[in-house]
């Protein structure tokens, strides 16, 4: 009974996307070019890592608002420990070495709410000023340039998965960052589906007091949910400095807002302990459709951020009016 | 082989200035079916906690299978064979039946990886076992109260339990459930299973029990088989004296104050139509389910109905929401004071002015008359005789029954036209009891409407004049208070 | 002398330590420049702004929620009120320049109500969570924002405005300052003496039993987002006076600092608690906090580790388990909690 019902919620979701990308290719054509499409879907690999990290933690019932400056400090101390090792690198060990990284913030977030029973979230704003400024006070030039980048991991930027040459004479590629996604995407799934530990998170989201009578460890728990999160925010910001080409302080923060909504729309309860991979891609997906194209579609760029809070606020209401119901069902 | 799978040998254990168990001793046989009953607070759930591993104690020791501790913990009282279901079941509701059943065993057993199968497997042979029907793919926050308790039961069974201690296991569930919960209590016994149930209701005392452990005020009172004891025994043993039944006589019986008729609410309640008159008490009464409890927060505005008519001296009014009941007149003393009755971390005097605090404020911007409402607060506070060091005190410090009277001397401070009490002395000392229904008797001899809901028989029986019976959302019966003893009053809310 | 008594020991003394202690560092620092009355004056306009939003953040926490959109409500309804002040808008119908300012205000103060409707209705009415509600509300706000200026700054402000935020009564105080008093004022009448104040500390502390009292939440919540609004325009008409021109985006720490402030002044501690002079206190606390970091010179990285520091300091030095480590630490408070040493075996 249960099961059947989470299914139709991500399929209609999943046709809602579908619909949004029909209507806006209708309006505007160019929408369903190649080059569009590959740029959507290389603007939704940043928000879908750490959207599916945040989901972790999310069906925990916490929320964490600092996930672009752990993804700044993960990213900064791995180019920076590459840079004096004189490594080049390469894509495997850079986005397990920020992941590490990612994954102890993570956890220092996480230990301290457990520990002291305080709310996620307030701590998450602390340790987001923390978080994206301590690492900087004695350095004078927190910023690395192209040049100084390791270069292998510049390659991240050509690296496609995907060349087409388009009737215009344009060359559209879709970067290799989608399987990014894609294998993240499976590695959580696996890890929550199909891992006694996994189930325990869910457990931990369902019922805080219980959790220990059945024979879990909550600390445990609470730590493994937010190294995840904050190791899918590390291996993002990778993604995205390598794509960029260079380090600076403040470039990632403006991403992070659309990374709650898509959370959202993907049917994250916090109360309920409700989360799914599929969920999230799909609420991804809606998300970067929307926000990518509307420059396209011709709105100015002054009004995008009206937009989302818009859609923030629909998405808000939206899944909890259905909640009410199906509960009432 | 000790001929016992359980003892509990010269048990003590304190928390700071309480003595919570004063050498306890209890004996338990493989299969035997005991309860351990006793008012709030005589130390029941403190034993229970000591054998299952929560708690240590002081001194004294226990045996299990023969083996000796000085204290145990949760996992050796789980591998021992102890298993603990708690009045809330400690389930997830955001889970499976199947993997709520097996996750304990999985848990326990150290299995990584999960194998959705085997668990599927395992929890339909347990649910088979038992006999009730479950979707093993619901999840739990689907189910039934009763259907629940039997999730957890499984759960327990799982991992080879010896011995099952249920707390309060028949509190939250329907005449139908409970029955369904005695067969399969006649079951566990069949395999051999041990029992130990924690109530306080003395018709499930002696229908389930095959013997008895009554404890008072952290200590043993006596121990032996069901055939010893009746009722009143019972109830004599764990409060400790006679029960007086002095019968509410009103005063003089006026006007008809509220009139009900043809309440609904799908699935609580369905039809009901009743009066209340000046002067008396009247009692609304049934097991739990019955849907008295949402009657009363339908009255007082917090429930929606579906359907019916509310009448206040003659006039139909129509309510919205708690403020708006106080505005008619209607008050209401909830069921759970610490949750929804008090203001635990603030100060006595402002818990008892919550309610009139609009009254109060009548001057301009808004501003509290605080003499004026100072005056109030201890006048009420005189008037029910609260005990408490200052005013200015959390409410959190007083006792239960001194923290009940000062929810009851909220309500009296707002002067309502209508109050109902659900379970106005649940967790109360004797002498608070006394002094509640005192004044319960009091307010409507000065013409208060009063109803008491309540599932306690011998309150209903000396605080009420009239009492109306309710059955899985309907009234069975109305009956004076003179026509009825407690022995007839049980029969028939058992009634269909 | 008694009441000197029952203050020891309370948050009132320590803040007030606190700030003494504080003011005597940064003073010892900087000398000079600290204790220059252009410097003091300075730092009563800023504090002006955030002690203003932290009232905009009190009046939600108390009643037991979070308020997230305060800054992007006073940007959006200062940008509102301050273009028909300007005349930029309904310019040609309202041409007299005091009446420009009188409607300029009272939509500006409007504006910050209705958002708190809006807020409320989301929270008290339909029920839904008030940080992603007033999270939302944020981007929408700073989006309407954005729209109506088209991303720009719109640069100038009327006399009195400029005024207000540069000049000072007497020569003085600050006229921001003086405001701000006023503010506290209001506040401290509300919530220690009027029906409202008393019903919203009480729906903080256990919204289940106000309900249960006869206290309409529904009503309470709305009234205390709407205040909420009016403060946050307040606070956004107060920043536009310091730097007579509207940005839309400006401020985006400013609700940290607010929330530091609140917490500082004890209101999440205790549900339903915080006294209205201990949040002025701590505000003057942060206050020579930024200044004193300022006048060192240090870097935003440096401010804002410490903020962050202060920040979950704070919250982790408040809840009960760490009290009790400090206390069997510093062999404080000689009764040893039994039950929780029993618990923990």
């Amino acid at each position: 009974m249960g099961k059947r019902f989470r299914l139709k919620e991500v399929h209609i979701k999943f046709l809602l996307f579908v619909v949004i990308l029909v209507v806006f290719a209708l309006i505007q054509p160019k929408v369903f070019t190649a080059i569009n499409l590959f740029s959507m879907l290389n603007d939704a690999v940043f928000t879908g890592i750490v959207a599916l990290g945040m989901m972790v933690i999310m069906v925990t019932g916490n929320l964490d608002l600092s996930s672009t400056s752990i993804g700044m400090m993960s990213g900064y101390m791995m180019l920076r420990l590459f840079q004096m090792l004189g490594y080049a690198g390469d894509f495997v060990t850079a986005f397990i070495v920020s992941g590490i990284f990612g994954a102890l913030l993570g956890m220092l977030s996480g230990y301290l709410s457990k520990k002291f029973n305080l709310s996620g979230f307030v701590v998450s704003i602390g340790m987001d000023l923390i978080y994206s400024s301590i690492a900087f006070i004695f350095i004078d030039q927190p910023t690395i340039k192209t040049a100084e980048m390791p270069q292998n991991l510049l390659q991240m930027r050509t690296a496609s998965l995907l060349t087409i040459k388009t009737d215009t004479g344009l060359t559209a590629k879709l970067n290799i960052g989608i399987l990014l996604v894609i294998i993240v995407a499976i590695i959580l799934s696996i890890f929550l589906n199909k891992t006694q530990l996994g189930r325990g998170i869910y457990a931990l989201g369902g019922d805080k007091v219980a959790v220990e009578r059945v024979g879990y460890n909550p600390m445990k728990l609470t730590l493994v949910a937010y190294a995840v999160f904050g190791a899918c925010c590390g291996i993002a910001a990778t993604y995205f400095y390598c794509n960029t080409g260079s380090f600076e302080t403040g470039t990632i923060t403006s991403r992070g807002t659309d990374v709650i909504t898509a959370a959202i729309f993907g049917g994250c309860n916090m109360k309920d302990g409700k989360g799914s991979v599929s969920g999230i891609l799909v609420g991804v997906a809606i998300i970067t459709v929307i926000k990518s194209n509307l420059i396209l579609l011709g709105v100015p760029a002054y009004y995008i951020t009206f937009v989302v809070g818009l859609l923030i606020l629909g998405g808000v209401l939206f899944s909890t009016l259905a909640e009410r119901r199906m509960q009432k069902a | 082989m000790s001929e016992y799978f359980l003892e509990i040998k010269n048990v003590s254990k304190a928390f700071q200035a309480v003595q919570a168990l004063d050498h306890v001793n209890l004996k338990l046989r493989p299969g035997e079916i005991k309860c351990l009953a006793g008012e709030n607070g005589c130390g029941k759930s403190t034993l229970i906690k000591i054998i299952s591993g929560v708690y240590t104690p002081d001194e004294g020791e226990i045996i299990i299978k023969g083996k000796s501790h000085k204290a145990l913990t949760p996992t050796e009282s789980i591998a021992a064979g102890v298993q603990v279901i708690y009045q809330d079941f400690s389930l997830f509701p955001n889970l499976t039946v199947a993997e709520n059943i097996t996750m304990s065993y999985n848990l326990f057993h150290k299995n990584k990886a999960v194998n959705a199968k085997r668990n599927r497997e395992m929890a339909a042979k347990i649910v088979e076992e038992i006999g009730v029907p479950l979707n093993l793919n619901s999840e739990v926050r689907t189910l039934s109260v009763g259907e629940k308790q039997v999730v957890a039961i499984c759960r327990a069974l799982l991992l080879d339990a010896e011995l099952i201690i249920m707390d309060e296991p028949t509190s939250a569930l329907t005449s139908k459930e409970v029955q369904a919960l005695y067969k399969i209590i006649a079951g566990l016994k069949k395999k051999g299973i041990a029992l130990i149930f924690v109530s306080h209701k003395l018709d499930e005392v002696l229908t389930i029990a095959e013997t008895l452990s009554i404890m008072r005020d952290g200590k043993n009172v006596i121990d032996g088989p069901k055939e010893e004891f009746d009722k009143e025994k019972i109830s004599y043993y764990m409060t400790g004296r006679e029960v007086v039944f002095t019968p509410f006589q009103p005063k003089q019986i006026g006007d008809v104050i509220l009139r009900v008729e043809n309440m609904s609410l799908e699935p609580h309640y369905k039809d009901i139509s009743f009066e209340l008159r000046r002067g008396e008490v009247l009692g609304i009464t049934g097991l739990l389910g019955s849907g008295r409890t949402e009657l009363a927060e339908s009255i007082f505005g917090l429930r929606k109905m579906d359907s019916g008519k509310i009448t206040l001296f003659g006039k139909e009014i129509h309510i919205n929401g708690g403020y708006s009941a106080v505005n008619a007149g209607i008050g209401y003393l909830p069921e759970d004071r610490l949750t929804q009755g008090l203001f635990l971390n603030v100060e006595i005097e402002r818990n008892i002015s919550a309610g009139i605090l609009r009254k109060f404020s009548q001057r301009l911007f808004g501003v509290i008359d605080k003499s004026g409402m100072h005056a109030e607060v201890v006048h009420r506070v005189e008037d029910l005789g609260i005990k408490l060091g200052k005013l200015s005190d959390p409410v959190s410090s007083l006792s239960g029954g001194n923290q009940q009277r000062v929810v009851l001397a909220k309500w009296l401070a707002i002067h309502p036209k209508v109050l109902m009490l659900n379970c106005p002395t649940v967790g109360v000392d004797v002498g608070s009891k006394q002094n509640i229904h005192e004044t319960i008797k009091r307010l409507a001899n000065e013409g208060i409407g009063m109803i008491v809901i309540s599932d306690d028989l011998p309150e209903i029986l000396s605080v009420c004049n009239r009492i109306l019976v309710m059955n899985k959302g309907s009234f069975t019966g109305e009956y004076m208070t003179t026509q009825l003893d407690e022995n007839k009053l049980q029969s028939m809310l058992a009634k269909a | 002398m008694k009441r000197l008594k029952a203050l020891k020991g309370s948050r009132t003394f320590v803040l007030i330590i606190l700030l003494i202690a504080l003011i005597l560092l940064v003073g010892l620092l900087n000398p000079s420049k600290f204790y220059a009355m252009a410097n003091l004056q300075s730092m009563g306009r800023q504090l002006s702004e955030i002690g203003i939003y932290a009232l905009a953040m009190f009046t939600v926490v108390v009643s037991g929620g979070l308020n997230l959109s305060i800054v992007a409500v006073a940007n959006f309804s200062a940008i509102c009120g301050g273009c028909i002040m300007q005349g930029i808008y309904l310019g040609d119908i309202i041409v007299d320049p005091t009446m420009r300012l009188i409607v300029g205000l009272i939509v500006s103060l409007g504006t910050g109500v209705l958002s708190g409707l809006l807020n409320g209705y989301f929270v008290a009415g339909l029920g839904l969570t008030a940080v992603l509600v007033t999270s939302a509300t944020s981007q929408l706000f700073q989006g309407m924002a954005l729209v109506l200026t088209k991303g720009n700054s719109i640069v100038g402000a009327p006399e009195m405005i400029s005024a207000l935020g540069t000049q000072n009564m007497f020569g003085v105080v600050p006229y921001l300052l003086v405001l701000t008093i006023v503010c506290y004022a209001i506040c401290e009448f509300i919530f220690e003496k009027t029906c409202f104040g008393a019903q919203c500390r009480l729906l903080g502390a256990n919204s289940t039993a106000s309900m249960y009292s006869g206290i309409s939440n529904f009503k309470t919540l709305m009234k205390s987002y709407m205040l909420s609004g009016l403060f946050s325009a307040i606070a956004g008409l107060v920043s536009y006076s310091r730097m007579s021109a509207l940005r839309p985006d400006y401020g985006t720490s400013l609700t940290n600092n607010a929330m530091l402030v609140v917490l500082m002044g004890g209101a999440w501690i205790v549900a339903g608690g915080g006294k209205i002079l201990n949040i002025f206190i701590s505000l003057f606390c942060i206050q020579v906090i930024s200044s004193g970091l300022t006048l060192g010179g240090t870097s935003t990285y440096t401010r804002d580790t410490v903020w962050g520091l202060m920040l979950v300091g704070l919250l982790v030095f408040a809840t009960p388990e760490m009290k009790g480590y400090l206390k069997r630490l510093f062999h404080i408070g000689g009764h040893r909690d039994l039950r929780s040493a029993e618990v923990r075996k």
